[in-house]
């Protein structure tokens, strides 16, 4: 009886609009560039610090599973590589702990943002309550690895008091992701 | 004792235990839910339906609260610690801009009054007596990284019920400062571990509040 329960409420469940199909396919190929940015700087920490951000990166790798989850078939299983290429550059150019525990703040600050801006077009309920459970972790994400970079309490909160609802090419640490400017792969 | 559960008894007796106490496990998971808000009604064209104007009104008492219990936070002597106090400014500030902005959506209905006051129900059975019977920065400490949990809490479940995109997103660029007040004060002045701070790589949804604190 539970298991023909189940069945009923699934078949009158809603089906999610390509958009938001699209939006999650987009959300599992950044999770997944943020799991392989992580990789890439886990290498420029020390102690403790490897520890924080290798659980931080098992989160984004629990992000894209439940967001691949969502995409109807359109999720890749790999990382964004527009996003992964932009940010080869940085990765490769960070000298010391600082510097590495800074890019992994804008990291995290920007994928609040675009889940931010994603929650102004997404209808779909399985994928916009997924996107509002995922973005207080990222916005934690970030605060956490700004105590651990001694900032100041006014540079933990780089848009003020509000997270900032908007998207560019990635250019920007006040803005997220543009789903057209970093197309999945 | 599970911190959510503290708030959702919401009792003074608790209250003291959890206040007073030092346990800062929140691994468990055994709160039922609330009950969901009805979503029956459709929204108006020009501004918030029934029930996204009851969370919006909601969450507005609770940042009322928050700054209302920060202020007499600030105005205590038994708080030195230096993180706590500059936390203290920033995030009542913070409070005062996200009661400002949620009003500015309340009041966007016909005939809606900005929301002033403190939720009530939450300051009668929580904030108020744990307020009184804490003596101890360490106290104060707890206090206010609870009520901020419950809070950012709040605003994931608040947002997964609202109707409109727009409303959604709004209530998320609230409720994820207010997660970062949390995480700030859960490992700077709780000193949590990681495993406490983030049970789950995904917010909770359920509501965290006792039902009587919801407004209608």
């Amino acid at each position: 009886m539970a298991r023909l329960e189940a069945i009923t409420r699934w078949l009158q469940a809603p089906t999610p609009v390509p958009y938001d199909t699209d939006y999650a396919a987009f959300a599992e190929s950044l999770e997944l560039a943020m799991v392989a940015l992580y990789n890439d700087t886990l290498l420029k920490l020390t102690g403790e610090n490897v520890a924080t951000a290798a659980r931080f990166r098992d989160h984004h790798q629990e992000h894209a599973q439940a967001y691949a989850s969502l995409a109807a078939g359109k999720a890749k299983g790999v990382a964004n590589n527009t996003l992964v290429f932009i940010e080869t550059p940085t990765v490769q150019a960070l000298t010391d702990e600082p510097s590495a525990l800074s890019f992994l703040i804008t990291l995290e600050n920007q994928m609040a943002e675009t889940y931010a801006y994603g929650l102004t077009l997404l209808t779909s309920p399985d994928v916009y309550r997924r996107v509002i459970t995922t973005l207080p972790v990222e916005s934690e994400h970030a605060a956490v690895l700004g105590t651990v970079a001694n900032l100041a309490p006014e540079a933990l909160f780089i848009t003020g008091p509000f997270e900032n609802a908007s998207v560019g090419d990635g250019s920007d640490p006040r803005r997220g992701f543009d789903m057209a400017a970093l197309p999945v792969s | 004792m599970e911190r959510r559960q503290f708030l959702k008894w919401g009792t003074a007796a608790i209250v003291g235990t959890a206040v007073l106490g030092a346990c800062t496990s929140d691994n468990g998971n055994t709160a039922p839910p609330g009950p969901a808000p009805t979503t029956s009604s459709p929204p108006s064209a020009t501004g918030a339906g029934p029930t996204d104007l009851a969370l919006a009104k909601t969450a507005a008492s609770l940042e009322a609260m928050l700054i209302d219990a920060y202020t007499r936070l600030m105005n205590s002597r038994i708080v030195t610690s230096s993180a706590l106090l500059a936390y203290t400014q920033l995030f009542l500030n913070h409070h005062m801009q996200h009661l400002a902005a949620l009003n500015g959506v309340i009041t966007t209905t016909p005939g809606q009054r900005a929301v002033s006051d403190p939720n009530e129900v939450m300051e009668n059975q929580i904030v108020h007596p744990a307020l009184d019977a804490a003596q101890t920065q360490d106290d104060f400490a707890h206090l206010f990284f609870t009520l901020e949990d419950a809070v950012a809490q709040t605003y994931v479940y608040a947002s997964t019920a609202m109707s409109r995109p727009e409303l959604r997103s709004s209530m998320m660029t609230i409720g994820g400062i207010e997660a970062r007040h949390r995480a700030l004060l859960g490992v700077e002045v709780e000193q949590l571990r990681l495993d406490d701070l983030f049970p789950s790589a995904f917010a909770r949804a359920d509501n965290p509040l006792p039902p009587d604190a919801l407004l209608t």
